[in-house]
């Protein structure tokens, strides 16, 4: 059985990148603005819907980086402009000043639960906790671990809350560098009270090097970056996965008979009760009019290897 | 062309004027042709030559009036490359990326009738920035080279290595290299290979040192590089190997704005200890001043900076410049930075006994 779904950050249209900057110039634009961010999330929601995909995710289309909403909390400042690993987009780097608590529902003020159809499963997507841990700043005194994992599981217990079916953790720093186990293990020990709803999403570098960390992680599953890691040579996971086959850097379309082949060998030789598809890397990378294309792809590619 | 020692320089954009800004708007937006878009932009690009003139520069350049900015330029005038649609810089920050579908081809040389106008209404000497072909690739979408490679090789890390290869190579070879021997032929004073992409992918640094060499390639001008916001650490093995006379990099965003010439006032120029203790011998395009802040470095940090560059360095290996390009600031903004750049390196000239 084959499931497909979307992670990351959606691109925003032109449209809606137009009308943000006028309401940047001008605060009495932000009724113009707010209708255009309204019409835009129901567009990649109906974009999902249309091409059948097995979850709606969350755009988060107005989130400037993966990081960003975090920066509201209280004792977290927004630092410098930081090259975001081996791509031509940046983030500014969380600074943790002190240790911020997170308020009950925080994180309901940066997701559209509300604009999600009540009768499909709704996913999100948050940094995952290693890569937060390596990719934001930390002032003395300051734990790491011990900061993130409180925020994070304050955000997936709201998310939760409010009917997300599961929690796509983005950990490209996983896979980009050789990790540090223990602090994996540590940090994923944080968050064993949601073991079943989490999902990692592992992007910029080859997965099949960690299976083993990964296998022991308190995790539902996790998915690969096809374009880094060789399925045909992954060894069969005993948790869930998902091939990120669909390629959110490159705006070149998926040859789909050629991606149906790979996938029908590799559950052949890997049988599972569930496998997913989806994309490797947030679709943000590309212009909107290509993820659009992108996401349709994925829902034709689903519906041709599920039959 | 002799220079005093301690040449200033600038990197290459610098503000448009508003009434620049305007017209680029209706060009892009396809509401005026080029000939109708080309009276301001010489206005705004004599205007600048005169600005940063009488800022004091030693080698100037008209801050890229002629260009919307560095890549779209460029891809401008390139056959394979097409626009395909607009990607996040950063925040709300967007730019308009190419992807490749055929073999790069270049349209005509889009540096020369620039060069040629910013040469004709200037005093000093020219110095003309250009984009380079690493960092023209890596802002494109790979299509062509990626779906070529797919049918050589399996392995999806190495399909990307070749692709990009070719790729980058090409753009090398077909389109930069005949444009800068172009430039050669007409006298340019030097010609500037703008890199920011070079260290964004360490696994590629042999492409982009073998596709620098290869723009390069038996051209006679003198060539530097311009590489900014990189990590440079991963940049300093490979710097003996890139056929240019100098690398202008960014130091001041990196450092303090405390006085002082000790190592932690000027942490942000500790790549010079390393430099000199690897035994680079080229030039050093020292970035003073940082683009990113309206704060007008005063005369006196700016020193600092050069007198710490020159516990290390060679006085005739140091130029003097800002950290990137000063679009981001107001025109007046830029230039109180350069005048104080230029005010502080007259400082430490006289002080060294350089004058």
């Amino acid at each position: 059985m084959y499931e497909a779904y979307i992670v990351g950050l959606f691109p925003r249209e032109d449209g809606l990148v137009i009308e943000w900057k006028r309401y940047e110039q001008d605060p009495g634009h932000e009724p113009a603005f707010r209708n255009a961010l309204a019409s835009s999330l129901d567009k990649v929601v109906k974009l999902q819907l249309d091409a059948g995909l097995s979850y709606v995710h969350d755009p988060l289309i107005d989130w400037h980086d993966l990081f960003r909403p975090f920066t509201h909390l209280d004792g977290v400042e927004l630092g410098p402009i930081t090259r975001y690993y081996e791509t031509n987009t940046f983030y500014k780097k969380p600074i943790f000043r002190g240790e911020p608590t997170y308020p009950d529902g925080f994180i309901e003020r940066f997701v559209h639960a509300e604009r999600l159809p009540p009768n499909h499963i709704r996913i999100s997507t948050l940094p995952g906790p290693y890569t937060f841990c390596r990719l934001a700043e930390f002032g003395g005194g300051v734990d790491p671990v011990d900061v993130v994992s409180k925020i994070l599981s304050g955000a997936i217990g709201d998310l939760l809350g409010l009917g997300y079916g599961f929690v796509n953790l983005a950990e490209p720093e996983l896979v980009y560098k050789e990790p540090d186990d223990s602090l994996v293990k540590e940090c994923y020990g944080r968050l064993r009270a949601f073991k079943d709803a989490i999902r990692l999403q592992l992007f910029f570098g080859d997965a099949s090097r960690v299976l083993d960390l990964l296998e022991s992680l308190p995790i539902y599953g996790y998915s690969i970056d096809a374009q880094f890691t060789d399925v045909s040579l992954l060894d069969c996971p005993k948790k869930h996965l998902t091939l990120g086959v669909i390629d959110g850097q490159n705006t070149l379309m998926e040859d789909l008979d050629q991606l149906k082949a790979k996938i029908a060998e590799f559950a052949e030789g890997c049988p599972y009760s569930s496998l997913g598809l989806s994309n490797n890397v947030d679709l943000d990378f590309l212009p909107y009019e290509v993820a659009v294309e992108k996401v349709k792809l994925l829902g034709e590619l689903y519906r041709r290897v599920a039959g | 062309m002799s220079l005093p020692i301690l040449p200033t320089q600038e990197i290459g954009s610098f503000r448009k004027p508003d009434y620049l800004l305007k017209e680029w708007g209706r060009y892009l937006r396809g509401e005026i042709g080029y000939e109708e878009l080309k009276p301001s932009i010489e206005r705004a690009s004599k205007e600048t030559v005169s600005l940063l003139e009488d800022a004091g520069l030693d080698i100037v350049w008209d801050g890229e009036m002629h260009r919307w900015e560095m890549y779209h330029y460029p891809v401008e005038h390139i056959d394979g490359i097409e626009f395909v649609g607009r990607v996040r810089v950063f925040d709300n920050r967007y730019f308009l990326k190419g992807r490749v579908v055929s073999k790069p081809k270049l349209k005509k040389n889009y540096h020369l009738d620039e060069f040629l106008f910013v040469k004709s209404v200037s005093n000093r000497p020219v110095k003309i920035p250009i984009t380079g072909p690493y960092t023209l690739a890596d802002w494109s979408f790979n299509e062509y080279y990626t779906l070529k490679w797919r049918r050589l090789e399996g392995d999806p890390r190495k399909i990307r290595f070749h692709a990009k290869r070719e790729f980058t190579l090409d753009l090398a070879s077909e389109v930069i290299n005949p444009i800068l021997k172009e430039l050669s032929k007409h006298g340019v004073f030097r010609i500037q290979i703008d890199e920011p992409a070079a260290t964004t992918h360490p696994s590629e640094m042999p492409i982009f040192v073998e596709a620098f060499n290869e723009a390069v390639k038996g051209v006679e001008a003198t060539i530097t590089t311009h590489i900014c916001y990189s990590d440079y650490e991963i940049l300093l093995p490979y710097m003996d190997r890139l056929n240019t006379v100098q690398f202008a990099l960014e130091f001041a965003n990196r450092d303090t704005r405390s006085r002082g010439v000790s190592d932690d006032a000027r942490k942000g120029y500790s790549l010079l200890k390393g430099l000199s203790e690897l035994g680079v011998d080229r030039e050093i395009g020292l970035g003073v001043v940082d683009v990113h802040t309206d704060f007008i470095e005063p005369v006196e940090l700016i020193a600092d900076r050069i007198r710490y560059a020159l516990k290390y360095l060679p006085p005739e290996r140091l130029f003097v410049n800002p950290d990137c390009g000063l679009r981001t600031r107001s025109r007046e903004v830029g230039y109180k930075k350069l005048k104080n750049m230029v005010e502080a390196v007259k400082l430490v000239r006289k002080e060294y006994g350089f004058e």
